[in-house]
């Protein structure tokens, strides 16, 4: 790893750690609402930080494997059937992931922006920005993503900034009305739809420096994500109230639609709408990265672009098959409910057990 | 048949004349001096005949008995300086014991005859054609076998003047000009230090251009330098027209949007830059200097930046930005909200666009586009213009198009406005060549925004950003020292820190002496405990 490597990775860790979780929720985040009741909005963070362990305990298992993937512990240790049984596991859950939030996006910006474009070509679109910041490896679509990430944050600020003359302290109390079970299912509910980082950063830690630094920048990057939705989702349930925001499925912007401060400024989706626009086409930059790398990691670097260009054919022609918001919203909850979780656990704990077996091994 | 045999008659004199022309250049190639004066003077007058200023002339010394021919170009040479430097003293030439022992002669004439250390030996008629051509004066002695070439170049050149493109109010006012030796005097006087060097290059089968690649070792990446020191030597071409094209040929992908190096007719920049690490290269002919490697955050640095407070440099430089984003994004914003996203802007201003638009023909598209390009059409035909018809004929524009257009109802009122926002905005960079980029990704988000609207101009601006990204100037990353980040830099980047905190040269630009100012004499707190 050279200077400039060292330098990309450690600065970039903690916003590519935030835009890995900025995934579906940031659209339907207030469906937590109707899981955990009034107290979603601490749920959101309490689920986010819930993670800490997994990315770390992928942060530690990837020591060995610097520059490969996670999945190359499963070689020596307990099998390549298994490896192979969990990397194509692990690429049929990123692109359904993937075709969840376009899906979810495209219909947003559908509704809001484009009202007489069909949803095929605003995924084609987004298609197409995501391959090209995905298509030239690892590095460049971390130093893309760094800044567009920063770029969303201000916007969002920007949005959030405005909304507070509208907010109202009594749209956000009685903020603890709910109760332990609904605490409970909304925090996990919430770590599920934030797991899509843990996902990323199985395929990409190895890639990153292993340094107590990276750890710190890692921690950095979540607790902000956490610290930052929960802030978003309590100025905008303070706007518009519990009751509207939880009822409306595209949650923030219709909110910003509804902010006009000082009666002249109206308008301010616009400041929604770019972290939106940003953070899919990331999280797909993303998805199409972490299954293209692993199956070229497999089969020979040469056939990374080929492969990701038909992962990106297959992705779109779901999307144009599915082609509807409510497909996605249930393909989404479905998965941050019963499946991110688990699977990220499951994977981690057999990467765990194989390396145990790889050290015991080498010890005889 | 007559006509055939004319023509096999001019075919065989053209055949001649080349293989005598052919029969010269061999002998040149392999040719060494004679010992005869005549016979040397001649073989250049035949080489050179077609050689406007050729003068060539044989003496003979008063004591020493010796006769002595030279040969020099009249247009490219010093004349005082031959007659009073190497013709005077020559011809005085006094007789000793080394007369007839051509090497000791020779050793004598140079040290103790002709009044310059610029001397060089050649007994190769190929070298000493190049010399003469180079505007040196050759000098056969009689008997000897070898040539002294005399350095007598002298070209007619511009004084130092002030930049023209590059006005700054708190820097010097001294520009680089067209004369090779007199810009590296200029680099010189601001690095007065034995670690700035020069390697020169002769780029050019025909024009034989000097080319100089300029670096301050210990502070430059040597890597750097032995890098651009072989792209520059493979340059295989027939001339070299100045710094634009030798950039063009040893830069990373020449097809890129964004420019990759830097031109800069400011010494002081120049030297600011190679302070830093970088490498410069100048051309003979150029007024300009290149900078590599570069970074996109250098075309919105300029000299006063260095010479004004940090935060007033700070806000000046913040407006740059701003200004390259409006330039960029004002007009494709303007599209989304007059065709696809009405909503977005408040009531009484969308009353007024579309008032505006009442009777306006075309759709607001073909309106745009074509405007933009009006404005670029009359921005090329005022710079092209000679002084004041380039005045007039942008006041005749603003007239007509900016009055008369809107009177007629061929365009909006609102549309001028925007169009001559996003036109001022984009002169307010302080690079040229960037604002010929701003304009085609201004084209760019036009297009994206007329068939997406908002989501469309987004998705543009994330290509955009991408696409910065993806480019790097000789390694380094374009949009270094932010990313990759790198504390010492970033903080010259969007803002000017103070120079106490700015102590360390960028990581990737210099990779071993990385201390730029040190800690002595800065006295307030920011100088001893900054990083």
């Amino acid at each position: 790893m050279d200077v400039e490597d060292k330098m990309l990775a450690l600065q970039t860790i903690p916003t590519v750690a935030l835009a890995s979780m900025a995934g579906p929720g940031i659209i339907i985040g207030a469906y937590l609402g109707k899981i955990a009741g009034r107290s979603f909005s601490l749920a959101i963070p309490a689920g986010i930080i819930l993670l800490l362990p997994l990315f770390l305990w992928c942060l530690s298992l990837s020591k060995n494997y610097s520059g490969k993937s996670l999945f190359n512990s499963f070689e020596k240790g307990i099998g390549s059937i298994f490896m192979y049984f969990f990397i194509f596991t692990y690429i049929v859950i990123n692109l359904i992931l993937s075709v969840s939030y376009l899906l979810i996006f495209s219909e947003t910006v559908k509704t809001f922006f484009l009202e007489n474009t069909p949803i095929w070509a605003i995924i084609l679109v987004s298609m197409i920005v995501s391959l090209f910041i995905a298509a030239d490896g690892f590095h460049i679509m971390l130093r893309a993503v760094s800044l567009l990430t920063y770029s969303a944050v201000i916007s969002f600020m920007v949005i959030h900034a405005f909304g507070l003359p509208e907010f109202k302290m009594e749209n956000i109390t009685p903020i603890f009305d709910s109760t332990w079970i609904q605490f409970l299912k909304g925090t996990l509910f919430s770590a599920g739809l934030s797991c899509e980082g843990v996902i990323f950063y199985i395929a990409v830690s190895p890639m990153l420096p292993k340094t107590k630094k990276a750890a710190v920048y890692v921690v950095i990057g979540i607790v902000g994500w956490a610290i930052y939705f929960f802030i978003g989702n309590l100025i905008s349930v303070g706007v518009v109230g519990f009751e509207i925001y939880v009822s409306d499925p595209h949650g923030a912007l219709s909110v910003a639609r509804n902010i006009h401060p000082f009666a002249f400024i109206s308008g301010l989706e616009i400041f929604t709408l770019y972290p939106f626009v940003v953070a899919a086409i990331v999280k797909t930059s993303f998805y199409l990265y972490s299954s293209a790398s692993i199956i070229s990691e497999r089969f020979g670097r040469k056939i990374y672009q080929p492969v990701i260009i038909i992962l990106a054919l297959l992705v779109f022609a779901a999307c144009a098959y599915l082609e509807d918001f409510n497909n996605g919203f249930i393909i989404s909850t479905f998965l941050a409910q019963y499946v991110l979780l688990p699977f990220c656990m499951i994977t981690l704990f057999s990467m765990w057990l194989s390396d145990r077996f790889n050290m015991r091994s080498a010890e005889k | 048949m007559k006509k055939y045999t004319i023509n096999a008659k001019k075919l065989r004199n053209r055949r001649s004349k080349h293989r005598s022309e052919d029969k010269i250049q061999a002998s040149i190639k392999n040719g060494h001096v004679y010992t005869d004066v005549e016979m040397n003077l001649k073989f250049i007058s035949d080489s050179l005949c077609k050689f406007t200023g050729l003068v060539t002339g044989e003496f003979e010394t008063n004591e020493a008995r010796k006769k002595v021919g030279i040969a020099y170009l009249s247009s490219m040479s010093d004349k005082d300086f031959i007659n009073k430097g190497i013709l005077e003293p020559l011809l005085s030439l006094q007789a000793a014991d080394d007369s007839y022992n051509e090497e000791r002669l020779i050793s004598r004439i140079k040290k103790n005859c002709i009044r310059t250390a610029n001397i060089k030996e050649s007994d190769n008629f190929q070298i000493l054609i190049n010399e003469i051509i180079g505007g040196n004066t050759v000098v056969f002695i009689e008997y000897s076998t070898t040539a002294l070439c005399v350095n007598t170049r002298k070209l007619e050149k511009r004084s130092i003047e002030s930049p023209q493109n590059e006005t700054n109010l708190l820097s010097s006012k001294d520009a680089f000009s067209e004369d090779i030796e007199t810009n590296c005097s200029l680099l010189i006087r601001r690095l007065n230090t034995k670690k700035l060097n020069f390697h020169e290059i002769s780029i050019g089968k025909l024009s034989r251009t000097s080319v100089k690649l300029v670096w301050v070792s210990e502070v430059a990446n040597e890597d750097l330098v032995e890098e651009v020191k072989r792209r520059l030597e493979q340059i295989d071409t027939d001339i070299a027209h100045g710094i634009g094209q030798i950039s063009e040929f040893i830069e990373d992908r020449p097809l890129s949007l964004y420019p990759k190096y830097l031109q800069t007719e400011r010494p002081d920049f120049t030297a600011m830059f190679l302070s830093e690490g970088r490498v410069g290269i100048l051309c003979d002919g150029s007024p300009f200097a290149m900078i590599a490697p570069t970074t996109f955050w250098d075309f919105f640095k300029t000299m006063d930046d260095y010479n004004d407070t940090p935060i007033s440099v700070s806000f000046s430089r913040i407006v740059r930005y701003l200004a390259f984003f409006i330039s960029v994004i004002i007009s494709p914003l303007y599209l989304c909200f007059v065709t696809y996203n009405h909503i977005i802007v408040p009531p009484e201003l969308a009353l007024n666009f579309s008032k505006g638009r009442e009777n306006v023909p075309f759709p607001t598209i073909v309106e745009l586009l074509f405007m933009t390009f009006m404005l670029n059409i009359i921005k090329e035909a005022g710079l092209r213009m000679p002084g004041t018809f380039g005045y007039f004929a942008g006041t005749l524009s603003a007239i007509i198009i900016g009055q008369a257009a809107v009177t007629a109802g061929y365009v909006s009122a609102s549309l001028i406005i925007i169009i001559a926002i996003s036109a001022i905005t984009s002169f307010s960079i302080s690079n040229a060549t960037l604002v010929n980029t701003s304009r085609i990704f201004n084209y760019t988000l036009v297009a994206c925004s007329s068939i997406f609207g908002i989501f469309g101009l987004f998705c543009g601006i994330i290509f955009i950003v991408g696409y910065i990204c993806r480019i790097s100037s000789f390694g380094v990353p374009y949009i270094y020292p932010l990313l990759p980040y790198d504390a010492s830099g970033a903080k010259n980047t969007i803002i000017r820190a103070p120079f106490s905190i700015l102590r360390k040269r960028p990581k990737l630009f210099s990779l071993t002496n990385r201390t730029k100012i040190g800690t002595k004499g800065i006295t307030h707190k920011g100088g001893k405990n900054g990083r």
